[in-house]
């Protein structure tokens, strides 16, 4: 009997630990789609920071130059962002593409 | 202010003498490039300032070594900050950038803002200004550059929301890292709001324009006085330098009726030297309250 018993309660635990695993990955998902346009976005704006922050470095109108020069310390990440925004530069669609998740 | 070879130094340098002899602290400053007031002066004047009389210095200040100082902070503090290799990309830019537009003015507005900081004991500073072109530039930077600096401010807060956003469904609201970047834009924009306040507040900053009376001098007066006017920036007064003796200035001239003005005899001997200039006050009857009130 008690055998019995302690083989239903492990049966529960393992629904439980199985559902927890199942919720916590259902709920990882659901994050990770409800920021991942947030973050292209963030992406996008980043990029848009950087070309009017650094622009003269790509050839584009920017502020003038003492404020690029005193933030360019700071902007590191912006830099590097609008040096790998050349490399989809020539792709933009299957870039979007990819964050709207349209195949 | 005024157009090139007008006696803007000579007329900041009578300036000085007469308020020394005041027992005010004055400082004289030439921001223009083509520095003239150690030749005026007839003393060695360099890019620390020096006591020439009781309560009266001057300097010259370089503004090629203003700008080269800059551009050696902004790469050492990217070498500080930046991997090795970006770094070093970057760094080869900065061989011409002292060329830049806007460097030029930006380096008199550090000039600026070194003087009256570092020197907060002193009663007045003289500025000899650089000719028009570049002088309106000075004033105009400040309110150009708070313009530049709202815009990306706002853009950075947008760029600070998102993240907030992200982070509280991300990391369950755990506070993302202190923007340094927006704390730089607030920083640069109280610095170039208080400079714009200094322009503005004609209790502490007198603009004077001296001009060699003749047609172009004028239009080029009622230029300043309206880019100035722009910039809420008041013209204290106007000073006809050089004036002969019978000359007057046409009715038409209406610069002379919206802003006071007097004037500096023409001289027939150089006004170089303290005795040149000490004997010039001194048959012209110059007083300060020919410039300004004093408190």
């Amino acid at each position: 009997m008690n055998s019995g018993k302690k083989k239903f309660y492990d049966i529960i635990e393992k629904l439980k630990q199985g559902f927890l695993s199942l919720w916590e990955t259902a709920d990882q998902v659901a994050r990770e789609k409800a920021v991942g346009v947030i973050e292209a976005e963030l992406g996008e704006l980043e990029n848009i920071f950087g070309i009017l922050v650094q622009g003269a470095f790509i050839g584009i109108l920017s502020p003038p130059m003492q404020i690029s020069l005193d933030l360019l310390p700071l902007m590191e990440k912006q830099v590097m962002i609008m040096i790998e925004k050349i490399d989809t530069a020539n792709e933009p669609l299957s870039h979007l593409f990819s964050v709207f998740d349209i195949s | 202010m005024g157009k090139g070879g007008t006696g803007k130094s000579t007329v900041s340098a009578l300036l000085g003498l007469l308020l020394a002899d005041k027992a005010k602290k004055v400082m004289v400053i030439s921001l223009d490039a083509a520095h003239n007031l150690s030749d005026i002066y007839q003393k060695r004047l360099g890019h620390k300032p020096r006591e020439l009389r009781p309560c009266l210095y001057a300097t010259e200040i370089d503004q090629e070594k203003m700008i080269q100082t800059y551009l050696k902070d902004v790469q050492t503090s990217l070498k500080q900050r930046y991997s090795y290799l970006t770094a070093f990309n970057i760094e080869n830019y900065f061989d011409i950038l002292k060329y830049s537009p806007g460097l030029e003015e930006y380096a008199l507005i550090l000039a600026f803002t070194n003087i009256i900081e570092k020197f907060p004991n002193f009663d007045y500073f003289i500025f000899d200004m650089p000719p028009t072109a570049l002088s309106l530039k000075f004033f105009n930077l400040p309110f150009l550059s708070c313009k530049w600096i709202e815009h990306l401010e706002k853009l950075r807060c947008e760029i600070n929301k998102k993240k907030e956003i992200i982070s509280r469904v991300r990391f369950a609201g755990k506070e993302y890292e202190k923007d340094k970047i927006l704390s730089k834009i607030r920083e640069l924009k109280k610095l170039y709001q208080n400079v714009g306040k200094i322009f503005q507040d004609s209790s502490r900053t007198s603009v004077y324009t001296v001009i060699n009376y003749d047609s172009l001098a004028v239009s080029e007066t009622e230029r300043i006085f309206n880019e100035l006017k722009k910039i809420n920036i008041s013209m204290k007064k106007i000073i006809w330098n050089r004036k002969r003796i019978g000359e007057v200035f046409s009715e038409t001239d209406n610069i002379f009726h919206s802003v006071p003005f007097f004037s500096l005899p023409f001289s027939d001997n150089q006004l170089t030297g303290f005795n040149e200039l000490d004997n010039y006050i001194r048959i012209c009857d110059l007083k300060i309250s020919d410039f300004l009130k004093l408190p």
